[in-house]
């Protein structure tokens, strides 16, 4: 216990009370970005925030999810009469026998990837022909197939892929997007499925 | 500025912050729980290390930005040149759990470990969930904790005061931070609608990404069940934000806590998130049980 409190112990104690308002501010910066108190943050302290102590609590209470989206492969291509696969499979039968196992962790890449490329095709459907987004699968929009294509995201998907085609020494796979929709939350089995074939690489013609 | 020259009604709060360390064992187990975190986390993703941080690793959304300063500090394993080096990344946030939990330089152990850990997760961004969002808060605040679970000593008396007032702010800002996690997952839940409805435990546990569905249709078959388990964790979260504070709820809602990231655990397979959440009450345990397992495990290492 201090005998006596001296000056600089106040100041120290107002320099420490106002870093960690300065740490709350930028924590309900991160929280709620739109709001107009928060607007006000400085930007140094927001990113200052953004880097060092992400908060993303949200994510503990995700609401239901209605739709699935996964990915799939076929090494040959479309026309090797293969099954199409599904790159998470194995990880998920590995991940089920032991928690620990890196396979738990592996199996969210495949997720990741089907997800953005979801998202590509979406927003491509909807900004190129938005007439026809409403409709889903691929004869919705070919201009968004072919723009999904050249994206980011499915080089990423083939990127996932490959590595296994190859060791079966194919250069050559076609990838679709598979969409489970539900028609209502607590229907958690699938009640209408979609099949995009997104294309092909290194294929043969 | 007259109120830091003259004796005033602030000093009963100057005193709290900076004269006195209350929670010595807490701090050092909660650093304990994070190194070991770390280190449990580190060993079993690398059987896969290529996977998960090497250059072939599924590319980040966001890429790297070399004019950023910050890139360079929290991201810098995304840089092209780098990013073949991965493995000393791997060793170099291993090797610093490790002297943390050995108790050496706890302090700079905690940053160097946040730091790789950031720099490793960038990589390996697909495989990040809650658990090491709140690691990576926790190593940077017990970076300014003094976790060495004996009295501070400063080079200069002077500085004492300095030394125990971050140490006392961290810890408060710990504790509220993890009262804010639960907190905002409990409104996030209550905003959902099927979460109000009682339908989203089923629901959720049904879905091929959380479950293999077998105790999603147990519960989707008993509603009444899965209601009141959904609307118990809501319950929970809240009652925890609220409730931390009181001494006397403490050990309730520790328990409960434990109990409920165990079934998260075992039934969504979130156990690097579970784990985290688990290590995280540390910093509620009241001294003499903080210095209780710190009896105990000082024993286990002794033997």
């Amino acid at each position: 216990m201090l005998p006596s409190v001296t000056a600089w112990q106040r100041a120290v104690a107002l320099a420490l009370a106002l870093l960690a308002a300065a740490y709350f501010m930028g924590v309900l910066a991160l929280l709620f970005p739109e709001s107009a108190a928060v607007r006000a943050t400085p930007p140094a302290l927001r990113s200052i925030a953004e880097r060092c102590f992400t908060q993303q609590w949200r994510l503990f209470g995700p609401e239901v999810p209605t739709r699935d989206v996964s990915v799939r492969y076929r090494c040959g291509g479309e026309r090797s009469g293969g099954a199409w696969r599904d790159p998470e499979a194995a990880n998920i039968v590995a991940a089920r026998t032991f928690r620990l196992r890196p396979e738990n962790k592996a199996m969210h890449a495949a997720r990741a990837v089907a997800a953005s490329l979801y998202r590509e095709w979406r927003d491509r459907s909807a900004s190129l022909c938005p007439e026809s987004a409403t409709k889903g699968g691929a004869d919705g929009c070919p201009m968004a197939l072919e723009a999904v294509r050249s994206s980011e995201a499915f080089e990423r998907a083939i990127e996932l892929a490959a590595p296994t085609c190859e060791r079966e020494g194919e250069t050559c796979l076609a990838l679709r997007l598979v969409l489970s929709d539900r028609s209502s939350p607590s229907m958690a089995r699938a009640t209408q499925t979609v099949e995009i074939d997104l294309g092909r690489r290194s294929c043969p013609p | 500025m007259s109120a830091l020259t003259r004796g005033s009604f602030v000093d009963p709060l100057v005193r709290a912050m900076l004269g006195e360390e209350r929670h010595l064992g807490a701090q050092r187990l909660l650093s304990l729980a994070l190194h070991a975190w770390v280190l449990t986390y580190l060993i079993s993703l690398a059987p896969m290390h290529r996977l998960f941080w090497g250059p072939e690793a599924l590319r980040p959304l966001t890429p790297f930005n070399p004019r950023d300063p910050w890139d360079w500090v929290f991201r810098a394993l995304l840089d092209p040149r780098i990013s073949p080096h991965y493995i000393w990344f791997v060793a170099g946030a291993s090797l610093s759990s490790a002297a943390g939990l050995w108790g050496r330089t706890p302090r700079s152990c905690a940053l160097l470990t946040a730091i790789l850990l950031k720099n490793l997760d960038a990589r390996a961004w697909f495989a990040v969930d809650g658990g090491n969002h709140l690691l990576q808060i926790l190593l940077l605040l017990s970076a300014f904790m003094n976790t060495t679970g004996s009295p501070a000593r400063p080079l200069h008396n002077a500085l004492r005061p300095a030394v125990v007032g971050a140490s006392n702010v961290a810890l408060f800002v710990a504790r509220a931070e993890i009262a804010l996690v639960y907190l905002v997952s409990g409104l996030a839940k209550v905003e959902g609608p099927a979460w109000r409805s009682g339908d989203a435990l089923a629901t959720l546990l049904r879905h091929p990404a959380w479950s293999d569905g077998s105790i999603g249709d147990f519960l989707s078959r008993h509603a009444a069940l899965s209601g009141a388990l959904g609307y118990g964790v809501i319950a929970f979260e809240l009652a925890f934000a609220a409730l931390i504070a009181w001494p006397a709820a403490r050990p309730t809602l520790l328990i409960l806590g434990v109990l409920l990231h165990a079934a998260i655990a075992y039934v969504m397979g979130l156990f690097f998130f579970s784990l985290a959440m688990v290590a995280s009450y540390a910093l509620f345990l009241p001294e003499p049980a903080a210095q209780a397992a710190l009896g105990l495990l000082s024993r286990y290492k002794r033997s």
